[in-house]
């Protein structure tokens, strides 16, 4: 079993004249769950559609799990789970019956686990997926992905129109997989508190560009607040390296700094700070100053 | 015990845990020998990576706050003293000396200050002083 | 490959009920030259035919109603192809159906298989109420060799030959102002050559001799000319779109 199950080098997409992917670099090892997060439009879903085969790269190359993804055999698609954006599902069918058209495909298909986890959504396989609701059908939909037991669980935006519920729900199936030896999650997602939960590392694409490629724990260790208050009146320039976004008021500055650790609040002191303080920030306030654009004094 | 994290927080999640366990022992909530939930077992209940609650685990195995028994799961260790007096010392430095900048500031006294520890102390686990 | 058939009949049923009616419809209205009859199918079965000219050309076949029935065939297997496309389409199913664990090639057949069988089973009740037609006492002057029936199949076949044009079309994701339409526009000629040959060959048997100033003989080399004309746009069509690995 090879340690890299994921890996673009140099991942290139053009759409006309538009670059949506540029030259993306990407390797995720065995056992990640790997966050990949960005704006709308900031081309998720087209890297994860080439990295899967259905979209031609312009330049570059992706693999998964050691196969080329222009050339992905059905063995390796049949370890890979791949659950694409808003739930999709063969409405005709019933619940029970789209399980058995899949099963025809997936040899490790576990058809005890399937049927467990109908049951503990409270799901009987004899309805038809035209009458469900949007969380019952995101279960069946998730349920119906991980039933194969894949290796490699690519999931575009999964929590993209939930209730808490169901998305609590999805995290908990989510963590049961991790536990499993040698399963890896690769998931896109705009609920950034849920991420920070269950990923080990982040990734942030913009504009194409994939911008951050590390721990989330490096992340929210480098990326951090800071809040300062200067003497009355003064509103220093504060031209920092790293300085992401900055917020007045008053006469108390809130920084948001690319590159953290204790000497830049040295730095800051020296601009004439009277107080400085590292703040606590979720995932969800740091990666909005990360992809903002820089603006000045607010 | 009960364990919280908050996910939000700067403070990596799995320091979080390592840090409520060693509250838990100092205050007394988890005895030695208590056996604290399987990795498993946390990371469905706080909906938290595995992977997370599994390098907590790793690191107070190696700090030596927990041992884990094949099988049988992993429990809190007898608080231990492996480490020299001098030593010991000086990784108490730290607090105490952020504990009295911020006596110093809120205006505290020296005698008000020992009689707040004093009243604190009663709810942990210090060890028995041999003399008095 | 069964269970994508299975899966695809299922999904556009409610749709080929609809295209049926459809067809019955117009046919209905063809076959009696007159206004909007709905239940004129027991009409149908009665001899009242007084436009059948037994010495044309074209014999074998009521103009009207085999004209009727090419265009209808045509507008059924586009309509089918292009449902089957675009219903996948609208309920963003092609992801996962791209991502089955089958060879590309094989899931596509499959889809294809279903596209004709649907196909077949619209345009059979059609093919039994001609038939019927025919075997009614008074409609047809003459004995009917099994060759009669050839012609009949003339646009059946064209209209298979029009599905895959169609299906291809759709699926291409090319820009529906450049090159999308192009199997379509190729699947002209092929058109012509099916309904052109199968014409020719259900000419009766003394026909033949006169082979060399059959204006029949000459569409055929025509149509042939032209439907091997296009033959090399098809196939760049069908290899550009599978380099291009969006299917």
């Amino acid at each position: 079993m090879s340690e890299i199950v994921i890996q673009a080098e140099g991942l290139t997409r053009y759409f006309g004249q538009k670059k949506a992917v540029d030259s993306l670099n990407l390797s995720v090892r065995r056992g990640t769950v790997y966050g990949f997060l960005g704006r709308n439009g900031s081309g998720k879903t087209t890297t994860i559609r080439m990295l899967l085969g259905m979209l031609h790269s312009t330049r570059g190359r992706g693999a998964l799990l050691g196969c080329d993804s222009e050339d992905l055999t059905p063995e390796v698609r049949a370890r890979v789970g791949y659950l694409s954006e808003g739930h999709p599902l063969f409405t005709g069918m019933r619940i029970g019956e789209h399980a058995d058209f899949l099963r025809n495909y997936y040899p490790k298909w576990d058809r005890s686990w399937f049927d467990s986890a109908l049951a503990r959504f409270r799901l009987d396989p004899k309805r038809r997926i035209g009458t469900l609701s949007r969380g019952e059908r995101a279960q069946v939909a998730l349920a119906l992905c991980l039933a194969p037991q894949p290796e490699l669980l690519i999931l575009d935006d999964p929590a993209m129109g939930l209730d808490p519920v169901v998305r609590r729900d999805f995290l908990e199936s989510i963590v049961e997989m991790i536990q499993q030896e040698g399963r890896t999650i690769f998931f896109s997602s705009h609920i950034l508190g849920d991420v920070e939960r269950v990923a080990d590392r982040i990734g942030i694409i913009e504009e194409g560009v994939l911008r951050a490629d590390c721990g989330l724990d490096t992340f929210k260790a480098n990326v951090r607040r800071v809040r300062c208050r200067f003497r009355d009146g003064q509103r220093p320039e504060l031209a920092l390296p790293g300085l992401l976004r900055v917020r007045w008021l008053e006469n108390e500055a809130t920084l948001t700094l690319a590159s953290y650790n204790e000497g830049r609040l040295d730095e800051l002191r020296g601009l004439g700070a009277e107080e400085v303080e590292p703040l606590d920030a979720g995932l969800e306030d740091l990666f909005i100053d990360y992809t903002a654009p820089l603006s000045g004094s607010e | 015990m009960r364990f919280a994290v908050n996910p939000s927080s700067a403070e990596p999640v799995y320091a979080q845990i390592v840090r409520q366990v060693r509250e838990g022992v100092a205050r007394g909530a988890l005895h030695a020998g208590e056996r604290i939930p399987s990795v498993r077992d946390l990371a469905l209940q706080l909906v938290i990576n595995p992977n997370t609650i599994a390098a907590a685990y790793r690191e107070m195995e190696r700090a030596g706050l927990v041992y884990t028994q094949r099988g049988r799961g992993t429990f809190i260790a007898e608080i231990g003293t492996s480490s020299s007096l001098a030593e010991r010392r000086r990784l108490l430095q730290k607090p105490v000396d952020a504990l009295l900048t911020e006596a110093t500031h809120l205006g505290f006294s020296e005698e008000e200050c020992l009689e707040l520890v004093r009243a604190a102390a009663k709810h942990y686990r210090l060890r028995e002083s041999e003399h008095e | 490959m069964w269970p994508i058939i299975k899966k695809e009949l299922r999904e556009n049923a409610s749709y080929l009920l609809g295209a049926f009616a459809i067809a019955l419809f117009f046919l209905d209205c063809a076959a009696f030259d007159c206004g909007w009859i709905l239940l004129g199918i027991p009409r149908l079965l009665m001899s009242q035919s007084t436009r059948l000219d037994p010495y044309s050309a074209n014999a074998g076949f009521d103009h009207q109603l085999s004209g009727t029935c090419s265009s209808i065939c045509l507008v059924l297997a586009g309509a089918i192809a292009l449902g089957q496309v675009y219903q996948e389409r609208r309920r963003r199913t092609w992801p996962s159906m791209a991502h089955l664990p089958i060879p590309r090639s094989r899931m596509i057949c499959a889809k294809v298989l279903a596209g004709l069988l649907m196909y077949l089973i619209v345009c059979l009740p059609m093919a039994l109420l001609v038939i019927a037609r025919l075997n009614t006492p008074g409609v047809w002057p003459g004995p009917i060799y099994a060759r009669t029936f050839l012609s009949m199949l003339g646009p059946f076949l064209a209209g298979a030959m029009f599905y895959l044009a169609a299906f291809l079309s759709a699926f291409r994701s090319a820009r529906w102002y450049a090159t999308k339409w192009l199997p379509l526009i190729a699947a002209l000629p092929a058109y012509l050559l099916v309904g052109n040959v199968t014409a020719f060959f259900g000419q009766p048997l003394y026909y033949w001799q006169r082979l060399a100033t059959h204006y029949l003989l000459y569409n055929c080399l025509a149509s042939l000319a032209a439907a091997l004309l296009s033959l090399p746009l098809v196939l760049w069509a069908i290899r550009e779109q599978a380099r291009t690995r969006e299917y």
